[in-house]
């Protein structure tokens, strides 16, 4: 009897864990530990024979002018893009929660909206927006009298990069608002009675009580976007510009995937993805211990 | 939300003008590019390059019947949907097996397991784009739809698991207990008590994936390359690609709309669903 019993809970973990870690490793686990081992090879992809070249394609990375220009890029864009949801996300979700506005429902749901959307469609239509002679932001900024560039923004190798910023920045800012505002609105309602009756100002009430409290969104949203930065920016750029003009918008995930499936340098693609696998633990690493700070409690 | 929440929100008039013409502003920054895309799919190219911004002179629905052809936006979709309900059903059996067995069984290597799936949500999945690339090929399942199913739905299980752990493990013991006294075995337990108990968890994965699954493009783009099976985002990347050269606007601009229409049916339905399945979902992890 009890070694029935036995053999039936063995026999059902079993099955609830085995497959799918088998699964799992052949799918996932194996092709990362394979990436960091073919990024000891020289290998074309093609043939069958790798050739193993040690730390060269790591050597070779320090040496790749490219290399700085795509892991700086990466830093601005995570940098920038970090800077304007998090200001935009919070200034949405403050006026949403305790200003008194009509449609606020409809408001929330609408701005949430572009999240839903594939950058592919986000892409293509800011490349609208942006067209050189047709798109509405050169109608707007010809208004203001902002000059432009003669190559469009996309096409220009001072704006190339930055120009790719603000269509992540748009489809991400709903959901960062949401999370905002269901922080804001689990804050007792008494702390805002009692600021109300000393008859603080708006910016007073969100500068010393609203900010404090929601400061675990703020610092999860900061490593969430600088995470997705790193590890999504490539989806964008590689639609808007492809790391254009002459690499000048190049992040670290476009030049991985332009040295593998365009160049057929499968090893050095492969160093270039260790690379931003180490950068992005570095800094979510660095950010986590930035932000173990003592939280506030209500 | 709403109701007797807000009771203390500001009245006053300057700054309640204010927000409201703040949150127009954005709502318009949101809006507006999607109904240009709107207004575009329905004119022809001339009519477009007159008459960038006003409405359609003559409403060209035919678009749509180009970009369904020459986009190959019918095949997509149909591709889509498949991809994403097969994928749907791997990841979520997987991850919720593994989850529940996790969150209420001590066996030998249950650390283990847990600390590889965990593990797992830290690495960008980026860096697996090539090696997977040879692993399909290996399987001989490159550029094949069930090879697209396998790698969206098990890329999605440490991340899943994570979210359904939590809620598998609120439940209280005494149902396993109750269930077992009445002699039902470990699977129907699973299936007949705790999995329909663990619902809003698994409403929340489905909905992340979801989205995650139908938006997705490099993968298919880099794993897929036969006409007839690509799903919708890669067909209109190649779609838009193919338009440097000739742009059709009209149809290029209805492909974009074939494409939105599915996501926002689903966001009008689930919205408040969405909203916190999303935002919980990502704030557990």
């Amino acid at each position: 009897m009890r070694k029935k019993w036995f053999c039936a809970r063995n026999g059902f973990l079993f099955c609830f864990t085995v497959p799918t870690l088998a699964l799992f490793s052949v799918i996932v686990l194996i092709p990362i530990l394979q990436g960091l081992y073919y990024s000891f090879f020289s290998w074309n992809g093609l043939s069958s024979e790798k050739t193993f070249v040690a730390l060269e394609n790591y050597k070779r990375l320090l040496a790749d002018p490219v290399i700085l220009t795509a892991l700086g890029n990466d830093l601005k864009t995570a940098v920038i893009r970090l800077l304007f949801t998090l200001l935009l996300s919070l200034g949405l979700a403050l006026i949403l929660t305790r200003i008194h506005v009509p449609g606020n429902r409809f408001f929330r749901s609408l701005l949430f909206f572009p999240t839903m959307l594939s950058a592919v469609v986000v892409c293509t239509v800011w490349m609208m927006l942006y067209n050189p002679s047709f798109g509405i932001l050169n109608l707007l900024l010809d208004v203001i009298g902002v000059p432009i560039p003669d190559a469009g923004w996309l096409g220009d190798f001072r704006t190339a990069l930055y120009s790719t910023i603000p269509p992540a920045v748009w489809c991400s800012v709903g959901f960062y608002m949401i999370i905002f505002i269901s922080a804001i609105d689990s804050i007792p309602e008494t702390l805002f009675e009692s600021a109300k009756m000393d008859g603080v100002s708006l910016w007073v009430e969100t500068k010393d009580i609203i900010l404090p409290l929601v400061r675990p969104q703020i610092n999860f949203c900061a490593i969430y976007v600088v995470i997705s930065s790193m590890n999504g920016s490539y989806l964008f750029v590689k639609l808007l510009t492809n790391g254009g003009p002459n690499s000048a918008s190049e992040v670290l995930g476009t030049y991985m995937t332009t040295n593998a499936f365009n160049y057929h340098q499968f090893g050095y693609a492969t160093a270039i993805g260790t690379l931003i696998l180490a950068v992005t633990l570095l800094i979510s690493g660095l950010l986590n211990k930035i932000f173990r700070s003592e939280a506030y409690e209500f | 939300m709403g109701g007797k929440r807000g009771r203390n929100r500001r009245k006053m008039n300057g700054i309640s003008v204010l927000g409201t013409l703040l949150l127009c502003l954005a709502a318009a920054a949101v809006v507006m590019p999607l109904v240009w895309v709107l207004l575009t799919s329905l004119k022809s190219n001339q009519d477009f390059y007159t008459n960038v911004w006003g409405l359609p002179k003559e409403w060209m629905w035919e678009n749509y019947g180009r970009a369904w052809e020459k986009g190959s936006m019918g095949s997509g979709l149909w591709n889509s949907l498949l991809v994403t309900c097969g994928s749907l059903l791997l990841g979520l059996t997987c991850s919720s097996t593994t989850a529940y067995v996790l969150s209420r069984y001590r066996f030998l290597g249950r650390g283990l397991l847990r600390k590889i799936y965990l593990a797992a949500i830290m690495v960008p999945s980026i860096i697996s784009l090539i090696p997977q690339y040879f692993m399909l090929i290996h399987l001989k399942l490159l550029d094949s739809l069930p090879g697209l199913i396998l790698v969206y739905g098990l890329s999605s299980v440490p991340f899943a698991s994570f979210v359904l752990y939590g809620f598998f493990e609120t439940l209280p013991h005494e149902l396993e207990e109750a269930a077992r006294m009445d002699g039902a075995g470990y699977f129907r337990t699973f299936w007949q008590i705790m999995f329909p108990l663990a619902r809003s968890g698994l409403v929340t994965v489905m909905i992340i994936n979801f989205i995650d699954y139908w938006n997705e493009y490099y993968k298919a783009l880099t794993y897929l390359s036969t006409p007839e099976k690509l799903t919708i985002p890669v067909g209109l990347v190649i779609f838009t690609q193919q338009s440097q050269y000739r742009v059709d606007w009209g149809a290029l601009m209805a492909s974009n709309v074939i494409m939105i229409i599915p996501a926002a049916v689903i966001y009008c339905i689930f919205q408040n669903t969405i909203q916190k399945g999303l935002t919980t979902g990502a704030v557990k992890g």
